[in-house]
């Protein structure tokens, strides 16, 4: 089953989707992890994922960009986590610490071809759309990349789920 | 008349042409309400009142709306009186909407 799962950040995305993954059909299990560390913040929040993650049976898959390259890395009969679009996206749009225009189209193309290939899959987005502010025109040529991933996730997916406080809608499908 | 809100670029337009048969520019689609609220308070309207008045003349329309309620407080005063007065606009015309939805990543779901 193709999973989708966003939500505001701190509402129990990544737990859910870990259980989803773990249910979900296919073998090996695998978690594609697309977080580049940048300070110890991060390294922190990594590592607390990993702790979660431990016992759970994942093989983890470093995939900061090109998402499409799991694929030919892995068992494409997995069942796979993607934690998250949203690391991904920014990755991919401010690589090197430049603005890279073509970013989104880039992804967009590589995600498509992994949620054609992959059976078993549960993908994780934030919800980062519902704010009073006008942004500089980085963050919101992100923002806008990045609702149109979840849109052609959401399409793409038999399951979309919204959290909330560790409860969820389901907008399309069943678990 | 109908009501639809959701997050910046979530396909609320996109949802309204599908689930009401129209065309993106139908003239009783009306797109960015949170903006046409702005611009009042920007020229010292009324936004409430403004709607007050005009509701009788919206009962075949489509409105489209973008939340802007889950930030954190805006610094800037004509932000949060915009976020507010939006607020209570919102409330006011989902009172009077025969329907109302909310669209999450082109998806809509019925809350009215």
């Amino acid at each position: 089953m193709r999973i989708f799962i966003s939500g505001g950040c701190k509402n129990g995305k990544s737990s859910r989707a870990q259980e989803l993954a773990v249910q979900n059909a296919g073998a090996p299990l695998y978690y594609i992890a697309t977080m580049k560390p940048g300070d110890e913040e991060d390294r922190v929040r990594i590592q607390r994922h990993i702790d979660a993650r431990q016992g759970l049976g994942f093989v983890t898959i470093e995939t900061p960009m090109n998402i499409e390259t799991v694929l030919t890395a892995c068992d494409p009969r997995g069942s796979f986590l993607l934690d998250s679009t949203t690391a991904l996206l920014s990755n991919e749009m401010f690589a090197g610490g430049a603005f890279q225009r073509d970013a989104a189209a880039k992804m967009q193309m590589g995600l498509s071809a992994v949620l054609r290939e992959l059976k078993n899959i549960v993908v994780v987005s934030d919800f980062i759309y519902a704010d009073a502010l006008f942004y500089d025109e980085w963050t919101e040529a992100y923002r806008k990349a990045l609702a149109g991933i979840d849109r052609l996730c959401a399409d793409a997916c038999d399951v979309v789920l919204e959290a909330v406080c560790g409860n969820f809608i389901q907008y399309k499908g069943g678990v | 008349m109908v009501l639809i809100i959701g997050g910046a670029y979530q396909g609320k337009l996109c949802f309204a042409t599908e689930q009401f048969h129209m065309a993106e520019n139908d003239p009783r689609i009306w797109r960015g309400y949170h903006l046409s609220v702005l611009e009042q308070l920007q020229n010292s309207v009324d936004p409430l009142e403004d709607l007050r008045n005009q509701i009788p003349s919206l009962k075949d329309r489509v409105i489209i709306c973008d939340d802007i309620f889950c930030g954190v407080v805006p610094e800037d005063p004509t932000m949060r009186l915009w976020r507010e007065t939006l607020g209570r606009c919102l409330v006011a015309l989902s009172q009077k909407a025969d329907e109302v939805y909310r669209v999450f990543c082109g998806l809509g779901m019925r809350l009215k």
